[in-house]
């Protein structure tokens, strides 16, 4: 189980010149790249900005008043802020709702309509745990607050549990733009796993099973190289490749200030997840069109089951066996919040070490003659 | 353990001439012991002995499917045996593979280059990672083939034989004790095959073991020193070409003959009492009789040893 750093390198150097001289692969990265910068650029604010919002709702017999119209013609864009009253943002009951992840502070009057709204109350609306989200623009507030003078006034400040919308009032927050936001979450998301999964199973696959199907695998197994260091270099390789277009895409859509660190942590594991996946295949498959076949059937049975578990409860316990399952939610967790979900990725990395476990051996048996 | 023959299983005439040249055990760099490779019911090689001695040209010689490849990736450490003793260099095979690696090289009969790659980072990289720091040796090798003028041509524009003295440059890099060759002059012009025989011949007389397999009976006669037929599975004998020659060479003659104003055209085995009394026949009776020895090489030899074998 010796590492030879010589060794290493001399396979990454061949994997990287193989890389070079591999036209296709360099275009499909390049226009996966593309494609987010299309996203990107098509995205009405700056990427940094456009990841959440904070909702200043006033009620609407304040409409028109010094005030709201002096929130109205200086929020900032970051934190990104909108004023809006309340009647805009609630449902049938007269109940505010927030697009999800976003925040909102709510100015609600203290005494009737009729009398003079001279004092009122500040709710916080924010994910619980994530006071941190909302503060810029708390402190955004009532530092207008101030200069504005309201010390006619008075106020109480309280929090207010998050609620998510109902699907009712969803079309009129999508008029406002609030809730592409979460699609663009999405959109990285898919955009993030398209590319591990072509980087890291894809790639890999085709890369292994021509070098096995040409006999190239063998001759480099029987020169003073372990198999141990023959897989070490390709998972490095694949990885590298992986999370540095990944990161690329995930800097070109939210901006470097909205990459989470635990992005990256996700994107090692699933892209290694991935990876065991294609190490278990390409050692099953003594050629090119074999490997490209049992590819093709991996993809269509992840599809299959999660089609089925939309059917029957049954397959919902075994798609919790996924790798795919737990990845999407990991990754949008961690695009969206900076969270680690704990419990998913525990599971994730069980899965992952069992496959390692399997696929390190099926290789080491049958995975590298031709 | 003694001197070692190399004779396995049912011998076909062995023993019955000059004996081949015995390999020690202190110089064999390849013993084979009692090999025997299963794959389900099918046996494909079956009890299989040799020894192959350091700086001897070994052939490995057989029909189709007698097992030779099989054989070939069991001394490579690529076939785990069903049973049997593998030795190949000092190491025993597949348990030491690890430690074998350094000794052998292994020229296949299907080239396993990287095509994208050109002939010079082909051998470049494979120097790397047999950590030779000369970078001349891959410009020396690539001359000595006569590939340095496409050196730094993608492989894929190369052809078969360029390919193929490509992969014999490539395991050359390493100075081997033992190199495996699967039909090493398949597809190469009759100039590169005088080439690369010369160069196993020089390989041969610098201490290096080749094994080589071939369906090219000449170069057996050319080349090397002991020649092993496989068949079914079995070894069928081993001996020096020579010895191979002497012991299963038959007196034949060809006559051409004219009876009734018409040309006859007979061949005779001398060695048979019917053929020399029909020979004996003609030239009494016929006009015109010329008579012409005929050659036996050592693919009659083989022919006559598959042959057996098969019948």
């Amino acid at each position: 189980m010796m590492l030879r750093p010589s060794m290493l390198k001399t396979l990454l150097g061949k994997d990287l010149l193989k890389l070079k001289k591999n036209p296709s692969a360099l275009a499909l990265l390049g226009l996966l790249v593309s494609i987010a910068l299309l996203i990107s650029l098509s995205w009405e604010d700056t990427p940094g900005a456009a990841d959440r919002v904070c909702w200043i709702v006033y009620p609407a017999s304040w409409a028109d008043s010094p005030w709201t119209n002096h929130l109205h013609g200086h929020h900032p864009s970051k934190p990104r802020t909108r004023v809006a009253p309340l009647h805009e943002l609630a449902d049938a009951h007269g109940r505010m709702q927030l697009p999800p992840h976003d925040y909102a502070i709510e100015l609600l009057p203290l005494k009737s309509p009729a009398e003079s709204d001279t004092q009122a109350k500040v709710v916080y609306h924010y994910p619980s745990g994530q006071y941190s989200g909302i503060a810029p623009a708390a402190a955004w507030f009532w530092s207008s607050w101030k200069q504005f003078g309201s010390t006619d006034v008075t106020y109480d400040v309280g929090y207010a549990p998050y609620r998510l919308p109902q699907a009712s009032n969803m079309a009129s927050l999508i008029r406002k733009r609030a809730i592409e936001s979460v699609n663009l979450g999405l959109i990285a998301t898919m955009l993030l796993l398209g590319v591990q999964f072509f980087t890291c199973c894809h790639l890999y696959v085709s890369f292994s099973s021509q070098d096995r199907e040409r006999g190239t695998l063998m001759a480099v197994a029987l020169a003073p190289v372990s198999l141990f260091e023959i897989l070490t270099a390709r998972f490095i390789f694949h990885l590298t490749l992986g999370v540095s277009v990944s990161s690329l895409i995930l800097v070109i859509i939210n901006g470097p200030s909205s990459v989470h660190a635990s992005s990256f942590v996700v994107l090692i594991c699933v892209g290694t997840a991935w990876m065991c996946v294609a190490t278990m295949i390409s050692s099953f498959a003594k050629s090119q069109s074999v490997a490209s076949m049992l590819m093709f059937c991996y993809m269509l049975g992840g599809g299959t089951l999660f089609y089925l578990a939309t059917l029957f409860p049954i397959f919902r316990v075994i798609q919790l066996a996924t790798f795919e399952k737990h990845a999407v939610v990991l990754l949008y967790a961690s695009i969206k919040t900076g969270q680690l979900l704990v419990l998913p990725l525990a599971l994730f990395l069980v899965l992952t070490v069992i496959w390692a476990v399997l696929a390190t051996t099926v290789f080491s048996r049958m995975g590298w003659q031709s | 353990m003694n001197a070692t023959r190399s004779m396995s299983s049912p011998a076909i005439g062995a023993g019955s001439t000059g004996p081949a040249p015995e390999v020690s055990a202190r110089d064999a760099m390849i013993t084979v012991r009692d090999l025997v490779v299963r794959f389900g019911d099918f046996t494909a090689v079956d009890c299989v002995e040799f020894s192959v001695g350091r700086g001897e040209i070994f052939g490995f010689l057989g029909p189709n499917g007698a097992g030779k490849s099989t054989t070939i990736r069991v001394l490579i450490g690529c076939q785990r045996p069903t049973s049997g003793v593998v030795h190949v260099a000092g190491c025993r095979l597949p348990h030491d593979l690890e430690r074998c690696k350094p000794s052998f090289g292994y020229v296949p009969d299907a080239d396993n280059h990287i095509d994208e790659f050109t002939g010079r980072e082909n051998l470049e990289l494979f120097a790397k990672l047999y950590q030779l720091n000369d970078r001349l040796v891959v410009d020396r090798l690539l001359s000595q083939l006569e590939l340095a003028e496409a050196a730094d041509v993608a492989v894929a524009n190369y052809s078969k034989g360029m390919r193929r003295k490509l992969l014999i440059a490539r395991e050359m890099l390493h100075r081997p004790q033992v190199l495996f060759l699967d039909e090493p002059t398949a597809n190469l012009d009759p100039h590169s095959t005088a080439l690369v025989r010369e160069l196993l011949r020089q390989l041969a007389a610098d201490g290096m073991t080749v094994f080589l397999t071939t369906h090219n009976m000449d170069e057996v006669e050319e080349i090397c020193d002991r020649a092993a037929i496989l068949c079914r599975g079995q070894m069928v004998a081993c001996d020096t070409p020579a010895n191979f020659i002497s012991r299963y060479s038959e007196s034949k003659v060809s006559v051409q003959y004219s009876t009734n104003g018409k040309t006859h055209r007979q061949r005779f085995n001398l060695e048979r009492a019917e053929d020399r009394g029909q020979l004996a026949d003609i030239v009494r009776q016929a006009h015109n009789v010329r008579l012409s020895s005929e050659e036996f090489h050592f693919e009659d030899v083989f022919l006559k040893i598959t042959g057996q074998s098969y019948a």
